[in-house]
């Protein structure tokens, strides 16, 4: 075993004993009982064991396997899980309010007379970058009390109803638990009030993130549209259908009442926009704060024109053809408009391989320092030093790591 | 001070995490959950800096883009290959983010 | 016979209309034509190699989006940028075309290292495509100007750069101690030319007709300062005998008179062959 992997958890422990101790001190000074530290200290150590990330990676790792749920002992703290899915609503809502800022952020310097507003301009994107946590926090806070009044409604809660699982029998993993989902007044109805529709889940998955991925994004706001009963099939069928697209388990066919059947086609797209919005949360998570996702420049608030699909499919292999098409598309324009001064700019002027390289993103994350970043050319090498790797799913930890690249 | 950079890891994550459901069923106020994101962030990179010892290099068949803001770099890497004495792993699809090994403590002067 | 001189991507030449229109003014686009309209067949045979390929190897140009912009949040949002807030400046490269732009808070922008001007252009455009897709919607593509090009091409023969700077002194300056080439300039063309002893040259001038019209130009004047067949006995005698004949031998090389300007093809060419089988034995053996 590679020593940056077996130092992984050494210094995880040594991280949590410092944090932990060090911590001692501000819950005595607001008179916190020392338990709740050593609860705090238990919840971590367990989240930490059951990511699995601390795990000897297999001698040779092919492809990124998803995680399944295996049946070792995991311990669950009673409130593991409704939280992360309340995390995942504050994200979006933050998005939701970054896509404001940004918005602002885009009329802002493009009207002339706002001009001298730039050092506000200036400002607003360090706002943004305030640590994610904190900012998280802020807004759940808000959340937590704003909830009735939220223009955009995009709460959910789930509360697992089964608690307290110890020690998980074997089947645990296939069997169906019922969990309660919190949505706002059904948007256009006369009722306030918040719903509670309860529906049946695998328990495998409760495990991990996998609901609040699945119950994220359009199908959360799509449902707060509906009335109760549709709003619960709706949910039911679209938990079940994603579960069984990714086998995760065999999930009992759920009675569908006839209405939904419309609902079963639109189901596909939404599940890709479920995963779009899923990765643009990724993304916005492990960047710490340096950039913020991507996904909503072209989203509703997008300014351009242009339909930016239309190179989707240029890769690297054929980026020569695509370029010469837009070469043509270049010409046209340009011999129209040759003479005036400014000339217009469409999407025969994008760049299809910038385009796709940042659409990526990936769970494989360094967070590390540079001690010296160097180029001649296109050649690029990389000196790094206190490094923290999540490869394939697995921890490294590194005190140097050099490396080329090629731009 | 140091970098907040590692919450974004399992470890920074997972406390988080640990931290928002307290904060939730009101154990601890939010003012004490940010002391001990703090707290973390000492801890975090003071053990990196002293606890680990491995190296390790890689190669990455092509680096797709990179960016350098506010002294943090940064890169989107494809086809990364890393090793330390012997192979150790292969990725895809890699994403660094850097700060600066050299000012700790100017960076996050300007960051908070 | 001057040989052809052309540029060497001379199809997206064509392609671009920015620059037809220059040739166009400059006439000389149908002065090329006819040029190779005329050329006979036989001539064609003969001329293979006769061709002096220009290459382009940095074109600069400005142009500006007319807004203003936040770097910082370009940074944050572009691809492949560097920004470094004491220098007020955004680099942000383009893989394609291969460009690296240099953007400024003002709107302006400078974009350099492209292949040629109608690259350039792209480069341009797209850069500023980017900028408005980032969010700036009202980003224009105005006052788009190409500042520079530098173009170099490599002549068949070695050229005394001494004589020559001394028989131009009134547009050359050579300073072996700062730069081994002489510089030349033609101020019509506001072309400035570096002419190297390896027969190398390269221009910086405004435009790549400009740069092709100085090639021209200067091809006429430093022919009489060919090194000749002369040259072959003289790198033959610096490979079997010593330094010393060498050296009496350059002497003599030196004062060799000029030779006349339009010398036939056929000469040009037999020489050409001449020197290229010797090539061999000067790698093996001279200048070491």
């Amino acid at each position: 075993m590679s020593l940056s992997q077996s130092s992984v958890m050494k210094l995880y422990q040594s991280v949590i004993e410092d944090t932990i101790n060090s911590s001692r001190e501000f819950f005595a000074e607001e008179g916190i009982d020392d338990q709740i530290l050593l609860e705090l200290r238990q919840s971590w150590e367990s989240k930490v064991m059951a990511s699995k990330a601390v795990d000897a990676p297999p001698p040779q790792e092919v492809a990124q396997l998803p995680k399944t749920v295996t049946s070792t002992v995991v311990k669950q703290t009673k409130s593991q899980y409704a939280p992360t899915i309340v995390n995942n609503s504050v994200q979006q809502l933050k998005m939701v309010q970054q896509q404001k800022i940004q918005q602002q952020q885009h009329q802002q310097p493009l009207q002339p007379q706002q001009q001298q507003q730039l050092p506000q301009q200036q400002q607003l994107p360090q706002q943004q970058q305030l640590p994610q946590q904190q900012q998280q926090k802020q807004q759940q806070q808000l959340q937590l009390q704003k909830q009735p009044q939220q223009q955009q409604p995009q709460q959910q809660q789930l509360q697992q109803q089964q608690q307290n699982t110890l020690v998980l029998p074997a089947d645990y993993a296939n069997k169906y638990v019922p969990i309660q989902i919190t949505l706002p007044a059904q948007t256009g109805s006369q009722e306030t009030g918040s719903r509670v529709l309860s529906i049946q889940v695998p328990s495998s998955a409760i495990q991990g993130n996998m609901l609040q991925s699945i119950l994220s994004g359009p199908v959360i706001t799509n449902s707060m549209a509906m009335a109760t009963p549709l709003a619960t099939s709706f949910l039911q069928q679209h938990v079940n259908s994603v579960l069984a697209a990714q086998s995760i388990s065999s999930v009992q066919t759920v009675v569908q009442p006839e209405f939904l059947s419309d609902v079963r086609t639109t189901q596909q797209q939404q599940q890709q926009q479920l995963q779009q919005n899923n990765q643009s949360f990724i993304s916005g998570n492990v960047t710490g704060g340096v950039k913020r996702t991507i996904a909503q420049i072209d989203g509703a608030n997008d300014s351009s024109t242009s339909d930016d699909d239309d190179d989707d499919d240029d890769d690297d292999i054929d980026d020569d053809i695509g370029d010469n098409d837009d070469d043509d598309d270049e010409d046209d324009d340009k011999d129209q408009n040759s003479a005036s001064d400014a000339e217009p700019l469409n999407s025969g002027d994008d760049v299809s391989d910038i385009d796709n390289g940042e659409l990526f993103e990936t769970e494989n994350v360094i967070v590390c320092q540079y001690d010296k970043i160097t180029r001649s050319r296109n050649k690029w090498k990389l000196y790094f030093k206190d490094g923290i790797m999540s490869l394939n799913g697995y921890d490294y930890v590194f005190q140097k790591a050099t490396g080329d690249a090629e731009w | 001070m140091s970098y907040q950079l590692y919450r974004n890891t399992t470890l920074g994550n997972t406390l988080q995490e640990s931290i928002d459901e307290m904060i939730q069923y009101g154990q601890i106020t939010p003012a004490l959950g940010m002391k001990i994101l703090l707290q973390f962030d000492k801890s975090v990179n003071n053990s990196l800096a002293t606890r680990v010892k491995s190296k390790i290099t890689f190669k990455a068949g092509k680096m797709d883009t990179y960016r350098f803001c506010d002294n943090v770099w940064t890169f989107m890497l494809s086809d990364v290959e890393f090793k330390e004495t012997q192979e150790m792993a292969k990725v895809e699809k890699l994403k660094i983010v850097a700060c600066d090994g050299k000012s700790v403590t100017d960076e996050n002067s300007k960051k908070n | 016979m001057t040989p052809i001189i052309k540029l060497k991507n001379k199809f997206n030449l064509n392609k671009s209309p920015l620059n037809a229109n220059i040739y166009n003014n400059n006439g000389l686009h149908e002065q090329e034509e006819i040029q190779s309209t005329a050329r006979k067949p036989i001539q064609d045979c003969l001329n293979v190699d006769d061709e002096i390929l220009i290459n382009i190897s940095n074109v600069s140009a400005s142009f500006n989006v007319k807004s203003h912009l936040n770097l910082r949040y370009l940074a944050l949002h572009g691809h492949n940028v560097e920004y470094k807030r004491e220098k007020a400046k955004l680099v942000m490269k383009l893989r394609k075309p291969s460009a690296t732009a240099i953007i400024w808070s003002s709107g302006k922008i400078v974009c350099i290292g492209s292949a040629s001007e109608y690259d350039s252009k792209i480069a341009s455009k797209r850069i500023a495509r980017i900028i408005q897709r980032l969010g700036y919607s009202d980003a224009k593509f105005s006052s788009f100007k190409i500042i520079n090009v530098l173009g170099s091409c490599s002549l068949p023969f070695s050229i005394r750069i001494i004589q020559f700077s001394e028989k131009y002194k009134l547009n050359s300056q050579y300073e072996p101690e700062l730069n081994p080439g002489v510089t030349y300039r033609i101020k019509e063309f506001k072309a400035t030319l570096k002419i190297y002893s390896t027969g190398s040259i390269t221009v910086n001038a405004s435009s790549e007709a400009i740069v092709q019209l100085a090639i021209e130009h200067i091809y006429p004047l430093v022919l009489p300062f060919k090194l000749t067949n002369l040259l072959d006995d003289k790198c033959l005698v610096r490979v079997i005998g010593g330094t010393k004949s060498q050296e009496q031998n350059a002497g003599i090389l030196e004062s060799t008179d000029h030779f006349p300007i339009n010398r036939p093809v056929e000469e040009l060419v037999i020489e050409r062959w001449k020197l290229n089988t010797l090539a061999p034995i000067l790698d093996n053996k001279g200048y070491k």
